[in-house]
């Protein structure tokens, strides 16, 4: 090979040890909302832990309902190729979930009042009031995060949130 | 054929059409960080307040939810601008609706992808500071590089997890993802030996493309074939998991791969 291969290669190794290197968790803020200037290139990496958002809800003087999954992924057509609002939308309301998870594993004081935990919260509330077919007698809903150890099939409860007063159901309706 | 100025304008013209896409898709969910959405302003503008008094401001009037309208309306326009009349005044623009629209989603709406055009964009736009003469040249090896790098790495992490050794992996990532996907997703993960067969050619693809690129030199019929090959990859990507956006962000880096086999001239032997 010639002289010159060898600085590709030099620089495609330096990168690939950086990015091996045991990931570090970010605490800084600011780092956190600027984390797109340092890329990653570890996809699908594991199997890991899958964080899934579900909820209930009750009408006036009714019982709660059953759980529901919160997220149902979108269907596709190949036209998502070049346009797929909804589908990349699934994704970031899935990692807004995910983020939720690390908030409270990183910062449990105060979680109720946190950024993610009010994005959650009203993706959640968009759920509830989909899932019901935008019932206006909705009264209250809850929501939870399940993790699904997909190694062994195993779950349990992560999060369970408080009872959550129905806010958007005027503007949904 | 390929010459320097071919690849500048082809990775102009190929960010642009991506950023073009992105644009479209975001103002096609303004329901979800508008008005009473997840993503609302009034929701996040809080934790923005540790940029400091002045930045805070600044951002306060370009992420609300009307100015974040703006700024898409923006970036869409310098895209198209930039697909009709490629040069590099456009990428600072572009660099800048671009990671604005990132902050606004916490840091990124869409992991990979925008890690990928904002450093297209990035690389490109200190290329502008610089004048292209200096500096386009090293800003297209760099995007090259990085292109390389990110199937390498990604390579990498798979092959050192037995998950990913035994199909176990692919199987459980397709099982998650055939809800919305075509039927065949489905049926491709109920079967674990098709799983196992198909882990070992994503991670030898992964980890063997760069190398094959590079070894190619200056044929370049054959490294045309090659990231005609990894294009597909990332075509069928995004019809099995959705992940559409991937496709446009890393075609936007070829340019800059066909130029770095190029000028490295690598000739095994």
């Amino acid at each position: 090979m010639t002289a010159r291969f060898w600085p590709v290669l030099i620089a495609i190794a330096a990168i690939s040890v950086v990015v091996l290197l045991p990931r570090l968790q970010v605490r800084s803020r600011r780092l956190f909302l600027l984390r797109v200037l340092f890329p990653s290139w570890r996809f699908f990496e594991n199997i890991g832990v899958n964080s899934q958002l579900h909820v209930r809800w009750r009408e006036v003087d009714a019982p709660w309902s059953e759980w529901r999954e919160a997220l149902v992924a979108p269907q596709r057509r190949w036209t998502a190729l070049f346009h797929n609002p909804d589908g990349n939308l699934h994704f970031a309301k899935q990692s807004a979930v995910e983020h939720l998870v690390s908030e409270a594993e990183l910062r449990p004081d105060g979680l109720s009042e946190s950024v993610p935990y009010s994005i959650v919260r009203r993706i959640a509330e968009g759920s509830v009031l989909d899932l019901a077919v935008r019932s206006a007698r909705i009264s209250e809903f809850q929501f939870k995060i399940v993790q699904l150890d997909s190694a062994d099939g195993s779950f349990e409860d992560f999060l369970v949130s408080g009872e959550q007063g129905v806010s958007l159901a005027e503007t949904r309706t | 054929m390929i010459s320097f100025s071919w690849a500048l304008e082809t990775t102009l013209r190929l960010v642009a059409f991506s950023l073009l896409l992105q644009a479209c898709e975001m103002i096609r969910i303004r329901a979800s960080w508008s008005g009473h959405g997840p993503w609302a302003w009034a929701i996040l503008r809080q934790e923005f307040r540790i940029f400091g008094r002045v930045p805070f401001l600044l951002l306060d009037h370009a992420l609300s939810d009307r100015g974040f309208l703006l700024l898409l309306i923006v970036q869409l326009a310098s895209a198209l601008g930039c697909i009709g009349f490629p040069h590099l005044a456009w990428a600072p623009l572009m660099f800048a609706t671009a990671l604005l629209q990132s902050l606004r989603w916490r840091g990124t709406f869409n992991g990979g992808s925008d890690y990928m055009t904002i450093l297209v964009l990035l690389a490109l736009s200190v290329a502008s500071v610089f004048g292209a003469e200096k500096a386009a040249l090293p800003a297209l090896l760099y995007i090259g590089v990085q292109v390389v790098a990110s199937y390498f790495i990604a390579g990498l992490v798979k092959i050192k997890e037995p998950e990913w050794r035994n199909g176990r992996a692919l199987q459980v990532f397709m099982s998650s993802a055939a809800r919305g996907a075509p039927s065949w997703v489905g049926m491709l993960a109920s079967r674990r030996a098709v799983c196992a067969i198909g882990g070992w050619m994503v991670i030898g693809f992964e980890l063997g493309l760069p190398f094959l690129l590079l070894s190619v030199g200056s044929a370049n019929s054959i490294c045309g074939a090659l990231l005609l090959a990894a294009f597909t990859f990332h075509v069928a990507n995004a019809l099995m998991f959705g992940l559409n956006r991937f496709v446009w962000a890393w075609l936007a880096g070829y340019a800059g791969v066909v130029m770095l086999a190029v000028l490295s001239g690598i000739r095994w032997v």
